[in-house]
């Protein structure tokens, strides 16, 4: 038994009201600043949220419009650069390049940029217009166009002189107080064909990489995996590769997702008090407020972390260790297959787990009943199913066509699942729902085209995996939500 | 007509059966001798008409072919049974898997224990099992290193040789055999008398424990007196009668027979580590399957050792032991893979755990089951991802070339302990956990 769990007392039913109150999770739409109490910072997100680093890279649910949200809010930024010691965050300026506020202030919306394009204005003008805009209001400088987009745009296009005079002089203003920082978040929704979120991505970009030489005027960019392949399109401009190489991964190891689990006990209005006065007289955990807000403790190691995750839960997935260590098992039931995972499914299956404990096994002595881990953990899978069906509406008709399968599954019983009907289908829901196509699909210019393509853009989402023996294998989160089968050879008896 | 083959058979008979009995088939029993022919008997009721009779049995008699024993005596009701218990609760009775109330009695010459019962859920001390497909995976330096390891937490450990040469050829000097060996025991168990004398004769302390708190005896295959070495081998497998229980017993009974005098010892130790040999064979049956041990499958990440541990759990997919839903005493907790001789780099790790999970599908429960007959059993499906900690889970161990030249004899050119942990790394600390608890699941590593 791992010895720091034998120290860790906690009451059942108190914290298990405080993780049925854990905060919604929902996905994030606004760009409403998150209480502090919930910010929780991975080690190697430091690097993300640093200005110099350009790229991000975030699956759905990794944290790009959490962060974009963070680093847009005055006070949740400097919370981060306190509390996490990220360095430069301290003295930023943070504008939103492009978003899902719809309002088109600050930023042109879809439609706007989609009606700009096709009356031919150049995406880069585009670009330099938002810039510049922002650039001038913050010198505090009357605007030299009209409002409108359009007449920003076509002010740009015929004034690029003014426009860098502007932008250094914005610069040289910068330098001597602080930064600005762009942030492009939601990228994916320019447009809905490749073709068209080339062109414009890739406009937004060379400004990013022309911006470099800029001292105090910075771009982040917070991508879709999907959208940072090097050999597409998207970057085939001159030295692109000095963004590409060094892009952070918004990446969430197992420990990290109960860190955001541990820091919001330690600040919850239950039993934030006696969390973290068991913590602090058992273990070597000291515990540090900001603002009001509790950190996650620095000096927290792996061991005490499984200890206090079997405090919670409980060591095993049963009645004994044969179905799995609860520490183990959880992550590995809520990643994808590049065992990336997000911290929604967490905060969901322990909510979950609690409130299924709460109404069946209310006098369980732990706060969670293995039992209802699982339960949460399927209710996890089904959210994560919905949100890449939201995002990738093309994957659906084509798992759909797979129910009532078993995985692994050939290539050939791939392509006999996946009929030029189902494939259409799939294109078609794409479309429908104004969201990219499966970029390699799309790409492969050979006539009727390659089904190799379509596997491997499911392989890219990592929903699916080649094994070694050339089958292909499908996560659990995806698996169970989609209603597949796992293969074995022990069947029940006849 | 082309002339039947031994793998045809079982199905053409099934065939044979679902035409004349469909959906709801009688209870069948297919009796299949050393040679491969088959005799099915079903219930006397099966059919009212004896004409009925003699035409099944004439259809199944010329589809079979060389395989029928003839066309008297390949259908058989109950009652033609001379002593139908014989047959209907046989040890060696298994469900068929690919048809309804069928089940199949396989007279084998060899490898009869694979898929029989364990003889005890738990054994009389705890016990673990190296087995290997192929040898040169380094089980025997592995096993032998362990009862090092449980010396040193002042464990008392027996290390059993089921064949030579084994673990004594690694930890004992010619001068330090034990007069007897195994063999010399197991031919007296043979004849009704397991000698707690002679089991004394046949083990001595190894010198490996001399400076450790616990200590290590090996129990040899032969020893320095043994006679007649290869007729007494020759022997051990033997099944023989024993009027006064009136059960046959076997080699498997009989090595459960030594944990029982071992567990009687006043010095009885706290584990013993039997070296099973490698390859499928009788002792591997016997050890694996029926003493109720937790067992270490050696594998390199090789082709021909996948395929042969796939085939293997394609036949033991019938064993009595294991059924669907993976019950709390089902064989496959009892086993676990060790991935032998590995690269410590994560590719080759990951490797090796995908590959062994392939494998292991063929022996885990599958899930395409309809979701009404889930209801039906009121079970599930024991379903495992790669990364889980079920069986397929290995515990690792380091490719290391310094191993092979590890002189465990003599104590002057004896591995520093800092050096066999490097490449052993948490392999003793997960299988000693594995031997002493009674959890069989495994940490993932």
């Amino acid at each position: 038994m791992n010895m720091i769990r034998s120290l860790l007392q906690f009451d059942a039913n108190t914290f298990r009201q405080a993780l049925i109150n854990l905060p919604p999770t929902q996905a994030k739409e606004t760009l409403d600043a998150p209480q502090l109490s919930e910010i929780y910072v991975p080690p190697k997100h430091g690097k993300a949220l640093s200005p110099e680093y350009n790229i991000v890279v975030g699956m759905r649910g990794a944290g790009k419009s959490f962060w974009t949200a963070v680093l847009n809010d005055e006070k949740t930024h400097r919370f981060v650069a306190d509390a996490a010691r990220v360095q430069g965050l301290a003295n930023i300026v943070v504008r939103v390049g492009f978003g899902l506020d719809p309002s088109d202030k600050d930023f042109p919306n879809r439609a706007s940029i989609e009606s700009l394009l096709s009356r031919n204005y150049r995406p880069d003008a585009i670009w330099q217009a938002v810039l510049l805009r922002h650039a001038l209001i913050y010198l505090n400088r009357d605007l030299p166009f009209n409002t409108g987009w359009e007449a920003a745009v076509s002010w740009v296009e015929t004034h690029s002189g003014e426009v860098d005079k502007y932008l250094a002089e914005c610069d040289q203003a910068l330098q001597e107080q602080g930064k600005v920082l762009l942030l492009f978040d939601s990228l994916d929704r320019l447009a809905d064909d490749w073709k068209k979120i080339r062109g414009i991505l890739s406009a937004a970009l060379k400004l990013c990489l022309e911006c470099r030489s800029r001292r105090a005027i910075r771009f982040k960019f917070f991508l879709r995996p999907d959208m940072v392949e090097e050999n597409d399109d998207i970057w085939s401009f001159a030295d692109s590769s000095k963004l590409l190489h060094a892009k952070p991964e918004l990446e969430w190891r197992p420990n990290d997702l109960y860190g955001v689990i541990f820091l919001h006990l330690a600040n919850s209005v239950i039993v934030g008090e006696e969390f973290r006065n068991i913590l602090s007289q058992k273990t070597s955990v000291q515990w540090q407020i900001m603002d009001g807000a509790y950190l996650f403790p620095r000096n927290i190691d792996e061991e005490l972390i499984r200890g206090i995750v079997e405090a919670i839960t409980g060591p095993w997935m049963g009645a004994s260790a044969k179905k799995g260590y609860t520490y183990t098992w959880i992550p590995v039931h809520l990643s994808d297959a590049k065992r990336r995972l997000s911290p929604r499914s967490i905060l969901l299956a322990f909510k979950e787990a609690a409130e299924w404990t709460d109404a069946n096994r209310p006098n369980h002595n732990l706060a969670l009943h293995y039992e209802g881990v699982q339960q949460g953990v399927v209710k996890a899978s089904e959210i994560r199913v919905r949100e890449l069906k939201e995002d990738y509406p093309w994957v659906e008709p084509l798992l759909r066509a797979l129910k009532g399968s078993a995985v692994p599954l050939t290539f050939d019983e791939l392509r006999e699942k996946w009929t030029e009907a189902c494939v259409q289908e799939s294109l078609d829901a794409a479309s429908t729902n104004q969201r990219l196509p499966p970029r390699r699909y799309s790409n492969d210019p050979s006539p009727g085209r390659k089904l190799d393509s379509l596997v491997d853009d499911l392989v890219e989402l990592a929903v699916l995996y080649r094994t070694e023996d050339k089958r292909y294998n499908m996560p659990d989160i995806f698996r169970v939500g989609f209603g597949i089968k796992r293969k074995g050879g022990v069947r029940p008896p006849r | 007509m082309i002339a039947p083959k031994f793998d045809s058979i079982l199905l053409d008979t099934l065939r044979i059966l679902g035409q004349q009995f469909g959906d709801s088939p009688p209870e069948t029993t297919l009796i299949r001798d050393a040679l491969g022919k088959l005799v099915v008997t079903i219930p006397d009721n099966a059919m009212s008409d004896s004409a009925e009779w003699d035409a099944l049995a004439d259809e199944l008699h010329r589809a079979l072919g060389i395989y029928s024993p003839g066309s008297k005596r390949i259908l058989l009701r109950h009652s033609d049974l001379v002593v139908p218990e014989d047959i209907l609760d046989s040890p060696d009775r298994v469900r068929f898997p690919d048809a309804s109330k069928t089940w199949l009695i396989d007279r084998l010459q060899t490898n009869q224990d694979w898929l029989r019962k364990p003889l005890v859920e738990q054994p009389p001390l705890p016990a673990a099992v190296a087995f290997s497909i192929k040898g040169g995976v380094g089980r025997t330096t592995a096993f032998a290193l362990w009862a090092w390891y449980l010396a040193k937490q002042s464990k008392n450990v027996v290390l059993v040789d089921l064949e030579a040469p084994g673990v004594a050829g690694v930890l004992l000097d010619e001068d330090h055999m034990p007069d007897y060996g195994l063999v010399d025991w197991l031919v007296e168990c043979l004849v009704g008398q397991p000698n707690e004398a002679l089991l004394r004769e046949c083990m001595v302390d190894c010198a490996l424990s001399n400076d450790e708190p616990g200590r290590i005896r090996v129990l040899p295959a032969f020893g320095r007196k043994t006679q007649d070495y290869v007729n007494k081998l020759g022997r051990i497998y033997m099944p023989t009668f024993r009027a006064e229980t009136g059960e046959f017993s076997g080699l498997a009974e009989r090595l459960l027979i030594l944990l029982q005098q071992l567990a009687g010892l006043f010095d009885k130790p706290d584990a013993v580590l039997l070296d099973a040999r490698a390859g499928l064979h009788d002792i591997g049956s016997a050890a694996v399957t029926r003493l109720g041990a937790k067992v270490f499958l050696f594998a390199r990440d090789e082709y021909q050792s996948w395929q042969a541990y796939k085939k293997l759990f394609q036949h033991l997919r019938m064993a009595q032991s294991v059924e669907w839903g993976m019950p709390e005493n089902d064989l496959r907790w009892r086993l676990s893979m060790v991935a032998a001789q590995t690269e410590s780099t994560d590719a080759a790790r990951l490797r090796f755990v995908e590959r062994s999970y392939e494998t292991w599908q063929e022996f885990y429960d599958t899930d395409e089951i309809e979701e009404e007959e889930k209801k039906k059993l009121g079970r599930e499906p024991q379903l495992f991802n790669p990364e889980d900690t079920g069986p397929h889970q290995p515990a690792f161990i380091g490719f290391d070339p310094r191993v092979r030249s590890f002189d465990l004899i003599d104590s002057q050119a004896r591995p520093s302990w800092q050096a066999v942990e490097q490449a052993f790394g948490k392999f003793f600390p997960n299988a000693t956990t594995r031997l002493l608890q009674n959890n069989l699941a495994q940490e993932t590593i």
